[in-house]
């Protein structure tokens, strides 16, 4: 509902933008952790990089030695490091209903975090579809939602294997038990062609559901954290990795679908 | 009460018009005299014969001169009178066509504007209603000021926003100015020796004659008054200033005076005194106007046809006011005229307007239509993508109100205002929101010193999505409702007191959203639980004239909110009771110079909850609840105010302090779009704001205008935001200048121009960034504490006056918003490089630069 709206924002704001030079303090480094547990096997992984400064380059180097462990159900399995600052276990599926505990060891630092595998929602189908006030192609995704359980979503669209920078999450709260049909909004916003769908293209959505917390993270990162964002005030995500990381872990559930746009 | 209509009777109505008095100047009327030992009220007789000047004196003082002796023949009449008194210690002067004598003795001169010293007289009222003459609109804010004719004592009232006015004075002979902008002044004498009821018409103030209506009275505000922070304007006063896309905007202009800050480049959202965008009380013919803007802000919800009078308090308002902590915005409609039927209206790049008004009865009551509507839509039509020029993006107000008087005590009123905007794609998705308003008012003059106002008034605001395409159909509405009755009363209550008082009762009815849909809409149909409250408020408030200097303002807004029950909407879950108190002081040195200070505290019960830079249609506004406590602040503040140049600059300086209470942030990462209860996803805190603001006004002759400069300082403090430090509010901005200017170049001819600088936003931009999945995002640290880039600006207008045919007027008005191209930044983004991946980019946006505009408006 509440894009509707935003998507005016462009067309009345026609205004000229320009790249400038701000002079940007720099801060102290923290530690960011993206690590997941999903129900494939072999997709157990934890990435642990630093911060930068805004003007230093995009290349973020891992951060080695630290040790990483995954608990379930007092089953403690720790985690190796697989080139730089990426922590893998190819022998852990993840199974829905079961809690995990992921602990890092970081120079005398301890970063935890809890997630619980939701039961997986089917996604039933894929289409391309068009945008209200635009002739943009999107596609849209439908789905079962289970009544009377809050359920989260998080779908990540690849176009001929590009990863779209847009983070698509939801919940149920409108759509508790609906059959639901949700389409994946975004503004390409670096006018890079490739991130438009064009007939040809191979576009493949991972369909993910994850647990309040890790929704969470990757909503406020989403309204927060993009730089973009009309907000008031920006702000960093809730993350859901105790110890002063940001981050998040999330033992999730994940289902892949790809057409071909014709 | 003995009521006495004297509006004849003893009066010479003039319009001090510039032939006149300079036919009949003491100094140019020749007279032939000859006196033997008569007395000087014989002499008075005689001169009296001889010219058009009536003598105004006190019996006793002319009684003391009997033997006068003289002989002139055709001698200018004031050496004439020069040499007659002499010797006597009695002073002339001349008033319009009065000449006035005055005793004054030499060893002990009286002091100017103490009153007269001996034994009181009588006291009488003299009561009535300011109306423009041509239209029968009554006159808001005009100056109604009594000099004695035979001391220099003097005092002043201001009609109220009806245009009824009463003075009390001691019985005697008075010269009363009555004035007001764009006016010419009526200037007359009358002999008060009993309650007297005297309506004014004004005259429009030609053009060419607003030279010469410079006065020893100001007309635009009163030194005498307690009341500061206070800001009126007429529409036309600022109908020649530059716009932007054509449009007047009231709204927009009042950003250029101090202590009022711009929301943003274009943008009619404004912050006043370090408070927030919500914390303004905006009411249009009383009712509250809950979204004053169209689309995205950049247009106000007022019709500058529509629209009378703004008045804006920033500080030390009236206890009939309360609801917001910063500042009262009153808008008054037009009435209609009484006396013909008449049209209005223009047309410009983006919208059009038409205005009809007329007597419903010659002279008793009025009738007025107003409309406007914006055609935004047509440029979408230009395009050739179907989706896009099949879409709809427009907005219309409506503005309505009838005047009928009952007789001489009663009038009634009825206003009413409905503005919608409207955006959807081809009827199949959409949305649509506005405001809708109406008052009835009732006006009763229960004599000529209680005067009262009862009024009844619904306020709504709306927003609708609807969504109609097959097999997904919903919509979702969200809704604010207030229903709102208020009991005004002013008690002139002798020369010294004026007691304003009332109560006022308001239900409010919140939806914060309820969704319809069909079964297979792939959403669910629910309704977040509707909020019900009640605001009850009593006030009343004292204006004591303690001495000729000294005037005092001291009162109480008590208010209570209750919290009502969800289910049943009857039962009080919860009240708040506050005490507002009101005080304030005027001390004036002399003349021209005074000083103030005022005291103010206000509540605020109902708080917008948005986390937009941008004004949003789904800004939710949610009332107390047990988490959520009315917000409360205090503001001190002291004023200097000096006439410049015999009144034709008015220096205003005026410092405040304030500090809020209970004020309300969003948590990181709060989701506003929820049924969860909002109290999670808010937080609480403080705020204080200080600041000095200046204004040097001309507001009469060929060249008007005024320069303003604002230094101030706004911070907050929640709990939960920036490590719990004190951090600077978004809209604090250091320094903030407008200089504004309309000059009359010719009859045809108006320029104008203005410049406006001001220090960048407060904002917060990160000091870091790292990776999630392989995507760039940014670190935040502490809270608003880089800037925007400093913004400013010129605006250039002119305006031509076409020819008049007969009733028939028009105008065309040029403007170029942003004259020399400044980019100002609307808004500062920051994202992966566009070329280069590996970087990350600052990028900036800018809206309006070289904004020209052309509107045609006329009248007849």
């Amino acid at each position: 509902m509440r894009s509707a709206f935003l998507l005016l924002i462009p067309i009345v704001l026609a205004g000229c933008q320009k790249v400038i030079s701000i002079n940007l303090n720099s801060t102290e480094k923290k530690y960011i952790v993206s690590g997941r547990i999903t129900d494939q096997p072999g997709e157990c992984q934890v990435s642990i990089t630093r911060t930068k400064d805004f003007s230093e380059n995009n290349q973020f180097p891992g951060v080695s030695g630290a040790a990483v462990t995954v608990e379930d159900q007092g089953v403690i399995t720790t985690l190796q490091e697989s080139g730089s600052g990426l922590y893998i276990c190819d022998t852990l599926t993840g199974r829905p209903g079961h809690t995990y505990l992921l602990t890092i060891r970081l120079g005398g630092e301890t970063f935890s975090s809890a997630s619980t595998m939701p039961q997986p929602v089917n996604l039933d189908s894929m289409y391309v579809s068009t945008a209200p006030l635009s002739k943009t192609r999107y596609i849209t995704v439908t789905y079962k939602d289970p009544l009377n359980f809050p359920n989260y979503y998080h779908f990540i669209q690849y176009i001929n294997g590009l990863k779209e920078p847009t983070i698509f999450v939801s919940d149920d709260e409108f759509t508790d038990g609906q059959k639901v049909k949700s389409q994946l909004q975004y503004n390409n916003d670096t006018d890079n062609p490739a991130r438009d769908i064009k007939k040809g293209d191979s576009v493949s959505i991972d369909m993910i559901c994850n647990d309040a917390a890790v929704y969470q993270f990757w909503y406020s990162l989403s309204s927060g954290a993009t730089g973009a964002n009309e907000s008031a005030s920006p702000a960093n995500p809730v993350s859901n990795i105790s110890g002063g990381a940001v981050g998040y872990f999330s033992a999730q559930t994940i289902q892949r679908k790809t057409l071909l746009v014709n | 009460m003995n009521i006495r209509t004297i509006t004849t009777v003893l009066l010479a109505l003039a319009a001090t018009a510039f032939t006149a008095a300079a036919a009949q100047d003491i100094s140019q009327v020749k007279v032939t005299l000859r006196l033997q030992h008569n007395s000087l009220k014989e002499a008075m007789h005689a001169i009296e014969q001889i010219t058009p000047f009536k003598f105004l004196a006190r019996s006793e003082d002319v009684d003391a001169v009997q033997d006068l002796s003289l002989e002139a023949t055709s001698q200018p009449l004031d050496k004439v009178l020069r040499q007659l008194l002499k010797g006597h210690d009695i002073q002339f002067r001349q008033v319009g066509t009065n000449i006035v004598l005055r005793y004054i003795p030499s060893k002990h001169p009286v002091s100017y504007n103490s009153p007269v010293a001996y034994s009181a007289p009588e006291k009488y009222t003299i009561s009535g209603a300011v109306r423009a003459q041509k239209t029968g609109e009554s006159v808001i804010g005009a100056t109604i000021r009594a000099g004695s004719a035979t001391s220099s004592f003097f005092t002043a009232t201001v009609s109220n926003e009806y245009g009824f006015y009463s003075l009390t004075l001691p019985a005697g002979s008075y010269h009363l100015e009555i004035s007001t902008v764009g006016m010419a002044t009526v200037a007359l004498d009358i002999r008060l020796n009993g309650d007297t009821t005297l309506n004014i018409p004004l005259a429009e103030a030609a053009r060419d004659l607003q030279e010469v209506t410079v006065r020893a009275t100001t007309p635009g505000r009163s030194l005498r008054t307690p009341q500061m922070g206070m800001e009126r304007m007429s529409m036309s006063e600022i109908k020649d200033l530059p716009v932007i896309f054509g449009e007047k905007d009231v709204l927009k202009t009042i950003q250029m005076l101090p202590g009022i800050k711009s929301a943003g480049d274009g943008n009619s959202g404004f912050y006043v005194r370090g408070g927030g965008a919500d914390q303004n009380l905006i009411l249009l013919d009383e009712a509250t106007v809950y979204n004053p803007s169209h689309l995205l802000g950049f247009f106000s919800t007022f019709n500058s046809d529509a629209i009378k009078n703004i008045v804006v308090y920033k500080g030390g308002m009236p206890a009939q006011y309360g609801g917001r902590l910063s500042s009262v915005v009153d808008v008054k409609m037009n009435e209609g005229n009484n006396r013909d039927l008449g049209a209005s209206g223009g047309i410009g790049l983006i919208a059009s307007r038409l205005n009809i008004e007329g007597p419903i009865q010659k002279d008793r009551s009025s009738f007025l239509v107003s409309g406007r509507r914006t055609y935004a839509d047509m440029f979408l039509r230009l395009s050739n993508d179907s989706t896009v020029n099949k879409s709809r993006l427009y907005f219309y107000d409506l503005n309505a109100k009838m005047n009928y008087k009952l007789g001489e005590k009663d009038r009634l009123y009825f206003s009413g205002y409905f503005g919608r905007d409207v955006l959807s794609q081809d009827n199949l998705a959409g949305i649509n929101w506005g405001n809708t308003t109406a008052t009835a008012r009732w006006n009763h003059v229960f004599n000529s010193q209680l005067f009262s106002n009862t009024s009844l008034i619904y306020s709504n605001y709306d927003f609708k999505i609807t969504n109609k395409e097959a097999g997904n159909e919903f919509n979702i509405i969200s809704q604010i409702k207030d229903w709102n009755l208020k009991e005004d009363i002013q008690w002139y209550a002798g020369s010294a007191h004026t007691v304003n008082m009332g109560i006022n009762a308001v239900h409010h009815a919140i939806r914060p959203g309820e969704i319809t849909a069909n079964k297979d809409a792939g959403i669910n149909s629910m309704i977040f639980p509707r909020r019900y409250s009640l605001e009850n408020a009593l006030y009343v408030t004292d204006t004591w004239k303690a001495s000729g200097r000294l005037t005092f303002t001291y009162g109480i807004r008590l208010s209570a909110f209750n919290v009502l029950d969800t289910l049943q909407h009857s039962k009080i879950t919860k009240t708040y009771f506050n005490a507002e108190p009101r005080v304030a002081a005027a001390w004036q040195l002399n003349e021209i110079t005074s000083l103030k200070a005022s005291y103010v505290r206000n509540t605020q019960n109902l708080h917008l909850v948005s986390n937009s830079t941008t004004s949003s249609p789904t800004d939710r506004w949610v009332a107390n609840t047990d988490i959520i406590r009315p917000e409360i602040s205090d503001q001190v503040s002291l004023g200097y105010y000096k006439d410049l140049a015999a009144g034709r600059w008015e220096l205003t300086v005026e410092t405040y302090y304030k500090t809020m209470q209970h004020q309300i942030d969003y948590r990181d990462g709060a989701n506003i779009y929820t049924n969860e209860p909002i109290e999670t996803q808010l937080l609480f805190g403080k705020g204080r704001a200080y600041g000095i603001e200046w204004l040097l006004k001309k507001r009469m002759g060929r060249f008007t205008g005024w320069v303003s400069y604002t230094l101030s300082k706004t911070e907050r403090k929640i709990d939960g935001i920036n490590n719990n430090q004190w951090y600077n509010a978004r809209q604090d901005r250091t320094h903030d200048i407008a200089i504004v200017g309309t000059y009359q170049v010719s009859k045809k001819w108006t320029i104008s121009a203005d410049w406006i600088f001001y220090t960048g936003d407060a904002v917060t931009f990160p000091s870091g960034k790292y990776t999630v999945d392989g995507n760039v995002y940014f670190l935040y640290t502490k809270r608003n504490a880089y800037r925007m880039p400093s913004y400013h600006r010129l605006d250039l207008g002119a305006t031509l006056q076409l020819k008049k045919h007969r009733r028939f007027s028009s105008e065309l008005n040029f403007s170029l918003y942003n004259a020399y191209g400044r980019q100002n930044a609307y808004q500062i983004t920051f994202r992966q490089g566009k070329n280069d991946p590996n970087k990350t980019e600052a990028v900036r946006t800018s809206l309006f630069t070289f904004v020209p505009s052309i509107s045609y408006n006329f009248k007849f």
